[in-house]
């Protein structure tokens, strides 16, 4: 049942997804306060703390998405 | 070990020159660097002094070099105690200090590590190799990493492996009970960045460790059996954990980024993580960032506040409160400063940025710490 | 619980979700050239609004770019020499910013020191109408104002071919001016 509704989450999550955003719409998303640049640095720096404080671990790196520039 | 660390220092600023001239006759076009301070103390008067030094070179044929060097310094306090007195024993984790007679029982003990870190990204490809040293311990590492845009640049599909080893070799003290080993990490992760609309982003991702090797602390006892023995945590552990980020932009110049994360693990111990963070611009040059995250994790199964015997559970121990259950909280700010209508006519500074953040955490533990982070960005 | 046959649902439900993302934005009802040529475009300095057909008769490169992205910000000082040297040989390059923010448009053109012809219009606007596939996106107009040259990217080569054949109709007029003058 838990299963069930983390996947629907999931698929409606991604149906907004349909609408396809354009690459000249996309300014917004590359404003230094959406990017997520920064962030995966400072995470990173914050992760070698918090490991040494808790007993789990991850969730700090990632490529982020295209800009649809050429 | 510093010699070590000095030849695989060479290692990588040799690869990197190698990189470099491999691709002369390439115009290098932009160069940035940041220095960042981060400062850590807690409750029990332990301070982490860290210094980031990054540098990244971009090439015109969509290369880019990275390198980092990072330096950190702790302080563990001292104790006003004769080792192996019931003083010189921490109440709460039963771990003895490595301070000895030998080295002044009323000195503070001070360990430094320096780490560097070099690495070359294309567009869809991107590696590197890592290595810090301290005077017990030496890691390395090495990675590679593949993503790919799809659906018209909508859905970003990354994907990549790592694998560190770390040589462990305890200080010659002589409250040190444990042996030296060797650790072994292997590291997955995979990642989808979809883009739901021109003001919204979902990420969701998955990442598997696996770690084999030596995995207690070798300075650390635990009271079992009214005795102090040395801690002993199982060889193999397997850890997953899954993440998802929300990013929102709002109308008012202002974002949401909202997190979650569950970790578990083949120790038992689960976790949930959720963070939300609003960013909001004050005027074109300043950002202001506050955030909060609220932690819970439940216990590994061989942990006990207790031993009843010196065997532990299934023959492990741990006086590793990480391992207990317990919840955390975290809260603070950052500020970022565009410093380019200060310095519009020095080239140079025109894109420099400041940082100043502080937070605060503190757990179900008593535990408390304060964090604090300046730094600077520079391009050129 | 049978788990298999859940999971089987949940695929079908994804890959019909999935399936559905792609490309749905309306395209333009009227033939690019003509939307090109009419559509009202503001000048970066507040200046009286400006529509392409005014410079038939003129090379016209029109080129797409916003401050947010970096290929844009790289090829517009070239595109500004190329501005420079073709004024004189009739001959124009128009940047249109679909920035959302027009003041980090103004911002670089001014730390850039372009001089060539810098429109601003947001993302809703021209971008929109023509449903530009990339950033940056360039046409090549010819003198009668039809698009001779579509060019997404901003590569050495994309760059080169842009050139070369502005360069080609900017010969081609220079040569028909001469041979006016011969016949007179």
């Amino acid at each position: 049942m838990k299963l069930r509704c983390v996947m629907g989450l999931l698929c409606v999550l991604f149906l907004g997804g349909c609408t396809a955003v354009r690459p000249y719409q996309k300014g917004i998303l590359a404003d230094p306060i959406m990017s997520s640049a920064d962030e995966t640095a400072m995470a990173m720096r914050e992760l070698k703390w918090l490991e040494a404080r808790e007993g789990s671990t991850g969730g700090a790196g990632g490529a982020g998405g295209g800009c649809a520039c050429k | 070990m510093q010699v070590r660390a000095c030849l695989c220092f060479i290692t990588v600023l040799s690869l990197s020159l190698a990189t470099a001239s491999v691709c002369r006759g390439v115009t290098p076009q932009e160069h940035s660097a940041a220095y960042t301070l981060h400062f850590f103390s807690d409750a029990d008067d332990v301070k982490v002094m860290t210094h980031y030094g990054n540098y990244d070179l971009q090439l015109d044929n969509e290369l880019a070099l990275g390198l980092q060097w990072t330096h950190d310094v702790v302080v563990i306090p001292a104790l006003e105690s004769a080792p192996q007195s019931p003083e010189a024993i921490d109440a709460i984790t039963t771990a003895s200090r490595p301070i000895s007679s030998e080295n002044g029982a009323f000195e503070d003990f001070v360990k430094a590590r320096e780490s560097f870190e070099g690495s070359l990204r294309a567009p869809h490809y991107n590696t590197g190799y890592y290595l810090s040293t301290e005077s017990d311990y030496f890691a390395q590492m090495l990675w590679v990493g593949y993503n790919r845009d799809l659906w018209n640049d909508n859905l970003n599909l990354s994907t990549g492996i790592s694998y560190a080893w770390d040589d462990i070799q305890p200080l010659d003290d002589a409250d040190t009970t444990g042996r030296g080993g060797k650790l072994q990490t292997r590291h997955w992760n995979v990642i989808a960045t979809q883009i739901l609309s021109p003001t919204t982003v979902f990420r969701l991702g998955g990442e598997i460790n696996a770690v084999r090797g030596l995995q207690h602390d070798t300075y650390r006892n635990v009271y079992a059996g009214g005795t102090n023995v040395p801690e002993r945590h199982p060889d193999r552990r397997s850890r997953y954990d899954v993440f998802c980020r929300l990013s929102q932009y709002l109308h008012s110049r202002a974002s949401v980024k909202l997190d979650y994360r569950f970790y578990t693990d083949d120790w038992s111990v689960s976790s949930h993580a959720t963070t939300a963070k609003l960013s909001q611009y004050v005027n074109d040059a300043l950002v202001v960032n506050y955030r909060y995250r609220y932690y819970t994790q439940v216990e590994a199964e061989f942990f006990r506040e207790e031993y009843p015997s010196i065997s532990g559970i299934d023959g492990y121990l741990t006086g590793d409160y990480r391992l207990g259950g317990f919840g955390a909280h975290l809260f603070g700010f950052l500020v970022q400063w565009n410093m380019k209508q200060l310095f519009s006519d020095v080239d140079f500074l025109s894109q420099t940025r400041l940082r100043f953040g502080y937070e605060r955490y503190f757990n179900s533990n008593n535990f408390t710490a304060n964090i604090m982070e300046v730094g600077i960005d520079l391009a050129f | 619980m049978c788990f298999k046959p859940n999971l089987a649902i949940f695929a079908v439900r994804l890959c019909m979700v999935l399936s559905g993302l792609g490309p749905t934005a309306a395209l333009a009802d009227q033939d690019a050239d003509e939307i090109l040529a009419s559509y009202p475009l503001s000048p970066i300095d507040g200046s009286q609004e400006v529509v392409l057909s005014t410079y038939r008769g003129q090379v016209v490169l029109v080129n797409f770019w916003a401050s947010w992205c970096a290929p844009c910000l790289k090829e517009l000082p070239v595109m500004n020499r190329w501005h420079e040297s073709w004024r004189e040989r009739g001959g124009r390059v128009a940047a249109i910013s679909v920035d959302h923010h027009a003041y980090r448009a103004v911002q670089f053109a001014k730390d850039a020191g372009l001089t060539l012809d810098i429109y601003l219009d947001g993302p809703d606007g021209l971008a929109r109408q023509l449903d530009i596939p990339s950033l940056p996106l360039s046409y090549l107009l010819d003198r009668s104002g039809r698009i001779a040259l579509t060019v997404c990217g901003s590569s050495k080569q994309d760059l080169a071919e842009l050139e070369r054949v502005a360069e080609g109709m900017l010969a081609a007029k220079a040569s028909t001016d001469s041979l006016d003058e011969d016949a007179k």
